[in-house]
């Protein structure tokens, strides 16, 4: 049995003049439950999308199992819930998992999809009554009707209050994951390191880290420094200090990232940045996971 | 693939009978019609002969071709694509010629039943009947003639958030120039001639007064048919291909 389920072979994707991948290079295996974890437009949507054959890459190219294209049978072994998606009109959630199912060659039982979707009570109510968070279960139904071996999932819990973000994971848990590749984005670093085993982390088109969470977490020494000071750091103190990776400030109250706290605090007593900004250091957070991708959101 | 045929089919109608706007413009318009062209008219026709009335049954069933050809399926089709569901289709095994066939196969039944409901209004409340042959000829040509004004509905559907505005100018445009809605002196008989409505009354008249069909007519409907289908798949084609960046 083929246990490479996906191969992304150094895929670029560019729209007009913004590059929204750059020649990304990956391969995900049978068992596997992967994050894709990064800030708007980091290029998790175009991912899944170049993997849902909805956009076609620039350059590179996607192995599907052994398949070298999207081709039916390879679909009839994908599930997948994108984003951007409104449910038609006129149309019963039941209706609409029935019909979808008669889409796969060896679908899920009508009953296990409604269970596994939490929308058992909701069979008879008509598909684009539903709210935000019961939509995003119903195209998750969807993507559960065909039994996958993929199971492709953008930003699935968007919408959803917290009970129904808990019971999604448990069923996601359910589902019997060791025989199946599960592929999620989210911008939700709690919530990726709850679910996935291996986390990728993308910023501005390419890959950032790509690992297990515990490694990962070790490997990422990033500290943040929260700060109070008359005026943010100017041009010529910044050279004097060293590297500072991204910086926030709100009224006299500054957060910065940098790789070593003790390194940056001394250059601050040595230089008299701290005396000549009347500086005072409110918290020290060390390390982790957390910090290094908090560094990588825009500044707020 | 007949049964998935079959399945989104079913969805369509579902979806299609459930919609009260969809209703009315199907079965209720071209009843109305029906009866407000007779009734209008009904001194007129008396004095001109049955003959009129006979007319008047043509034009209201050609109207229904028009108007789900026309205004209702490019609607419905561009309902879907601005929901993204084209999008969510593309990702499952669910082959695009199935679920465009299922689309047609269900507004040419929808069409089936308002050319029937037609002419049980004009056989019950207007006596005007046909033989079989002449109701199973003319039900056959009002067919065939939906799937080019199918055709044309699909490449406006295909026009984004101007469809509905497009299908109405279309719409009504044809009406005007083929005097199914009022006779308008001046236009142009050649413009007139060169329209499918033309066609597509032409023959319907040539099955009421001699039960077969007129070799030009058909022709030219054949052709109008050839011509926004293949229109109809460039355009589908080559939206695929924008989606796909």
């Amino acid at each position: 049995m083929v246990n490479t389920y996906l191969h992304i072979d150094h895929i670029t994707k560019s729209y007009k003049n913004k590059t929204a991948l750059s020649s990304v290079d990956l391969t995900f295996q049978r068992g596997e439950i992967i994050t894709l974890l990064g800030p708007n437009g980091a290029g998790k949507s175009t991912l899944i999308n170049l993997i849902s054959g909805l956009i076609a890459p620039d350059a590179g190219k996607i192995t599907y199992f052994s398949e070298s294209s999207l081709t039916r049978a390879v679909k009839n072994r994908m599930g997948i819930m994108l984003q951007e998606v409104q449910m038609i009109d006129k149309v019963r959630v039941g209706e609409i998992i029935r019909l979808f199912r008669s889409y796969y060659t060896h679908p899920l039982s009508y009953p296990e999809i409604l269970e596994l979707s939490d929308l058992t009570r909701y069979e008879k109510t008509y598909a684009n009554q539903l709210s935000g968070g019961e939509t995003r279960r119903l195209q998750f139904a969807l993507a559960l009707c065909g039994n996958p071996d993929i199971l492709l999932l953008d930003e699935p819990t968007v919408g959803m209050d917290i009970d129904a973000r808990k019971r999604f994971w448990q069923n996601i848990k359910s589902l019997g994951l060791d025989q199946k590749l599960l592929l999620l984005t989210t911008h939700d670093l709690q919530e990726a390191q709850e679910i996935a085993d291996r986390l990728i982390l993308l910023a501005n088109g390419t890959i950032v880290i790509d690992g297990h969470y515990e490694a990962l977490n070790q490997a990422s020494r990033l500290t943040r420094i929260t700060l109070t000071s008359n005026r943010f750091f100017n041009e010529e103190e910044q050279h004097s200090l060293p590297l500072i990776h991204k910086s926030e400030s709100q009224d006299n109250k500054h957060t910065i990232w940098i790789d070593n706290a003790d390194a940056f605090l001394d250059a601050l007593y040595t230089t008299g940045i701290k005396q000549a900004n009347a500086i005072t250091v409110q918290a020290i957070q060390t390390g982790g996971l957390h910090e290094l991708y908090q560094s990588l959101l825009p500044t707020s | 693939m007949l049964n998935l045929l079959y399945l989104q089919s079913l969805t369509e109608m579902r979806r299609q009978l459930r919609d009260f706007r969809s209703v009315l413009s199907i079965f209720l318009f071209p009843t109305i019609y029906l009866i407000a062209s007779i009734t209008i008219n009904r001194s007129v026709m008396q004095q001109l002969g049955s003959d009129w009335i006979q007319y008047a049954v043509v034009y209201a069933t050609s109207l229904s071709v028009l108007s789900i050809g026309l205004m209702d399926f490019p609607t419905r089709f561009h309902y879907d694509r601005s929901k993204n569901w084209n999008r969510m289709l593309q990702v499952t095994p669910l082959a695009r010629s199935i679920y465009l066939l299922a689309k047609i196969v269900t507004q040419l039944l929808l069409q089936a039943c308002a050319i029937i409901l037609v002419f049980l209004i004009a056989a019950l409340f207007f006596h005007v009947v046909f033989s079989l042959t002449k109701d199973l000829l003319l039900m056959l040509w009002l067919l065939f003639s939906e799937l080019t004004f199918l055709a044309i509905g699909l490449c406006i559907g295909m026009a984004g958030s101007a469809t509905n505005f497009i299908s109405f100018l279309v719409f009504m445009g044809l009406l005007l120039i083929s005097g199914m809605l009022a006779t308008i002196h001046g236009i142009p008989t050649w413009l007139e001639h060169a329209m499918p409505t033309y066609s597509l009354l032409q023959n319907a008249m040539a099955i009421i007064h001699h039960p077969f069909f007129s070799l030009q007519a058909t022709g030219m409907m054949l052709l109008y048919a050839i011509i926004f289908i293949v229109f109809a798949v460039f355009l589908d084609q080559r939206k695929k291909i924008d989606t796909r960046g």
